[in-house]
């Protein structure tokens, strides 16, 4: 089941949307990000809740409206990137060109009331807008404010820019991944939304010391060790074994087979009754951990001779001739569907899994049965079925309750409605060109 | 007061011996100072959610079965010799937490359990449904007994679901999320295997998605009052890291696997230095006035009026001549020559080299912790300085069930420990 939500008639009153109030109902947040780390940090902290504010300008797009790294240029208008709604869902847009004096004082006016500030630029250039968390902590002292930079607010290297695939690269994540006789991986998107989780959880730990102890702070993240962060162990190898690790792909330091294998078809030609397009081609991922899962694979596939096979007997031996071992299992996956094999394997109680993506993510159905998509319908193009949070809150639940907003789409509902300025200063403010 | 008040607060300024900006802010206490945490969860998610609990200063108490969590047998193991203290997992994701031995099987074991998870403020655990209900665990009764208890799961497919007892392992959860795909897609338009991230890095994802969610129900019980129950199916958190290209296959057919990255010439591309990999990502048109400006300006990069050519213009020629001028250098000359000119690149660190990295110290992003039969080891921090809180002295993995006497005293009654032991509940 999709639900849906509608965005054409704007954004103003999009908070009274939320069904029920979110662990950040109420709370107000200058979001100063652009690509997709910072936005989809920023947008964590919206889909709980929080009213964020996003700061645009015509004179400086963010360009995942206009192009992404992986599909180069965009063709739509600005306001129908794909990419931009992805990672600014529930968002209000503000245009402010904070070159200008007017411009920084309506940062200035929101700062006052609210209760963080979150951006992505290299460190030091709010600080030279007069925007800095020394400039908003003037205004209101509890402030809450996350700067993550590619690198961090401090050290010789603070300066430097970066995109997802660096912050990989400097974080020694693209060193191990990839197969073992291949070169490292550049890694992608997934990399900045990892960043910008990370970005999002030092906000809310900000927020919560907020709550108890009534102090506002200054959170300086850095995007490449959040992706160090995540690969932990890796680090101690080299104080505690003395080397680093190396490139293993799908496969395991101990158990075999473990591997993905091709299929004959992502899903059975009967599966596809809703008409929705999958993948043609399928993969399968299948682990042993185990003698039982060894035998309960050979069982289910009718490959009983591998058991007999001297070099297959031992989970050691499998392990040491994986690489004759894994045509003989492909050889078997290649006539069968991935879907349904997976599914057999683990009736069978064997770790299995078909490799997904797209559409066949979204008609999985533990993906229906939690929830499924939520339908959002962008003001300039149709509707999108979007992936839902990525937790389950009993009681606030976290919602999507807008797609995101085209640009400067609330500027007027902002300083209108949020700051109360009247039309004459809106009007002022247009003229000297603040709200380009 | 903390050794790291200088990093948390030098903002700005290059070197470790820089004046903090605040000098005579005092710093509040730690972040979660005076919350507990009880644990009950094995290998990387559930551990690493708390560990972050901990670390930033939660009393966190891990529940063990008599044979420990697995992942203190997973290798690889320190030196000396595997022991069930020395997994590198294990130490990793298990910092600043106290070990209790519980036996689960028995009916006093899971009372102690109770009262401990009873008297937490969060319950992290990685049980399935089935489990919990074996242990007495109901989230939903203990959500109906514990108001103020935040219970905190993340399984492989969620609470709720047909697929929530599902057999997986770290592989096949990677490629069920589609995340192993994604990782696929960035090598371009092979039609090859999908292919799992380095590490653990997307068992990892499901840990940080916990984390956050409690964070976040942290925030509701003191604003709201009540605690709740956190869902966090693990593949669901590996998808959302790819949600923006999973959302354009569904709804726009698209898009084709990232364009051909020979030089890094179009949006970014890996370049083989003389002594590694680069990664350099140039897709504002400064940033790729910047890398030929890197390259000191050649020719063929402008036209007759001496104006840049529109990179997608210019043919595999470029794209050579970008390969050939990093091969000729070494990562570090290319990233610092990059990095000058605005020109966001990287090079393939190992591991090791990131530790040696003068940012990565300056910054204290890792911190030697002892721990007393492994030997001394870096272990990495936050990836964020709250410059408001102390940060906590952390401490290493603790010793299976060094802490159970002491924990499980109060919750004993009338048991002394030593009768407790002989009757198997500790």
């Amino acid at each position: 089941m999709t639900t849906t939500t509608n965005g054409s008639n704007g954004h103003h009153g999009l908070l009274q949307a939320a069904n029920r109030p979110g662990p950040l109902s109420g709370k107000r947040i200058i979001d100063f990000t652009w690509a997709w780390a910072g936005p989809y940090g920023a947008m964590q902290l919206a889909l709980l809740g929080a009213e964020l504010i996003k700061i645009e300008s015509a004179t400086r797009i963010d360009h995942s409206r206009q192009r992404s790294l992986a599909m180069g240029s965009f063709t739509g208008g600005v306001n129908q990137a794909p990419m931009f709604n992805e990672v600014n869902l529930n968002k209000y847009s503000i245009q402010l060109n904070l070159k200008m004096d007017g411009a920084k004082q309506v940062i200035r006016d929101l700062a006052r009331t609210a209760d963080g500030a979150i951006d992505n630029f290299r460190p030091g250039i709010l600080e030279k807008l007069g925007l800095g968390y020394d400039d908003l902590r003037e205004v209101n002292p509890e402030i809450v404010m996350v700067s993550a930079s590619a690198l961090g607010a401090t050290g010789p290297e603070r300066n430097y820019t970066g995109y997802a695939p660096t912050f990989a690269a400097l974080s020694g994540l693209s060193y191990l991944s990839g197969e073992p006789q291949e070169p490292p991986v550049m890694m992608g998107g997934s990399i900045d939304l990892r960043a910008g989780t990370t970005a999002a959880m030092a906000m809310l730990a900000g927020f919560h010391y907020h709550a108890r102890t009534g102090r506002g702070q200054f959170i300086d993240a850095s995007s490449s060790e959040a992706i160090g962060m995540h690969i932990a162990e890796e680090f101690l190898h080299v104080d505690l074994l003395g080397r680093d690790g190396d490139r293993i792909g799908n496969g395991h330091r101990a158990y075999a087979p473990h591997d993905v294998f091709r299929c004959a078809s992502m899903r059975a030609p009967e599966a596809y009754t809703d008409g929705h397009k999958g993948a043609r081609s399928g993969w399968i991922a299948i682990a042993c951990r185990s003698d039982e899962d060894w035998n309960s694979l050979c069982e289910y596939s009718g490959l009983d001779h591998l058991r007999e096979d001297p070099r297959f007997r031992t989970g050691l031996k499998r392990w040491k001739h994986r690489t004759e071992l894994k045509p003989m299992i492909e050889a078997w996956t290649s006539e069968r569907s991935a879907v349904e094999t997976a599914e057999a394997l683990r009736a069978a109680g064997v770790p299995a899994a078909a490799s997904v993506w797209g559409s066949d993510i979204h008609h999985s159905e533990n993906f229906r049965e939690r929830g499924g998509a939520v339908g959002v319908r962008p003001p300039e193009t149709r509707l999108r079925e979007v992936l839902p949070p990525p937790w389950k809150l009993s009681e606030t639940p976290a919602e999507i309750v807008s797609p995101a907003p085209r640009l400067g789409e609330d500027t007027d509902y902002v300083l209108g409605r949020m700051l109360g300025y009247d039309q004459d200063r809106i009007d002022a403010l247009a003229r000297e060109g603040a709200l380009e | 007061m903390s050794r790291s008040h200088c990093v948390l607060d030098c903002r700005g300024m290059s070197t470790r011996s820089a004046e903090p900006l605040d000098a005579d802010e005092e710093l509040g206490p730690p972040l979660l100072d005076g919350l507990l945490v009880v644990e009950l969860a094995e290998e990387i998610a559930g551990p690493f959610a708390s560990r972050l609990l901990a670390d930033a200063g939660a009393q966190t108490i891990k529940i063990e079965p008599p044979r420990g969590d697995v992942s203190r047998r997973m290798a690889p193991f320190a030196e000396p010799a595997p022991d069930r203290e020395t997994s590198t997992s294990w130490l990793a994701y298990n910092t600043s937490k106290r070990s209790v031995i519980l036996d689960m099987d028995t009916a006093s074991g899971r009372r102690v359990l109770q009262q401990l998870v009873g008297s937490a403020d969060v319950f992290v655990t990685d049980r399935t449904p089935a489990d919990l209900f074996e242990l007495d665990l109901n989230p939903d009764e203990l959500r109906d007994r514990y108001p103020q208890l935040i219970i905190a799961a993340v399984t492989p497919f969620g609470l709720v679901g047909g697929a929530a007892e599902w057999p997986s392992t770290a592989l096949t959860r990677a490629h069920a999320s589609g995340s192993a795909a994604g990782v696929r897609r960035n090598l371009g338009a092979d039609t090859g295997a999908p292919l799992m991230a380095g590490a653990r890095v997307h068992e990892a994802d499901g840990g940080m998605a916990l984390a956050l969610a409690v964070w976040s129900a942290l925030i509701a019980r003191e604003r709201f009052g009540h605690g709740q129950i956190v869902d966090v199916a693990s593949t669901e958190a590996m998808m959302n890291m790819d949600r923006v290209d999973i959302s354009i296959a569904h709804n726009d057919g698209g898009p084709p696997a990232r364009p051909p990255t020979k030089g890094g010439s179009a949006f970014g591309g890996r370049l083989e230095c003389a002594d590694g990999h680069l990664i350099a990502v140039t897709p504002q048109s400064h940033q790729w006035a910047g890398l030929i400006k890197s390259m000191g300006d050649p020719e063929w990069a402008f036209d007759a009026d001496g104006s840049l050519i529109d990179r997608l213009q210019l043919g595999e020629e470029a794209g050579d001549a970008i390969e050939q001028w990093a091969g000729a250098r070494t990562r570090d000359e290319v990233f610092r020559a990059l990095q000058e000119n605005s020109a966001p690149a990287g090079p393939v660190l190992r591991p090791s080299e990131v530790m040696n990295s003068e940012q990565m110290q300056v910054r204290e992003f890792f911190d030697r912790l002892e721990h007393p039969i492994a030997n001394s080891a870096r272990y990495p921090q936050f990836a964020a300085r709250w410059n408001g809180a102390q940060r906590v002295a952390r401490t290493a993995a603790p010793l299976l069930g060094s802490s159970t006497a002491d924990v499980t005293t109060p919750h004993l009654s009338p048991w002394s420990p030593a009768q407790a032991r002989r009757a198997g509940v500790i």
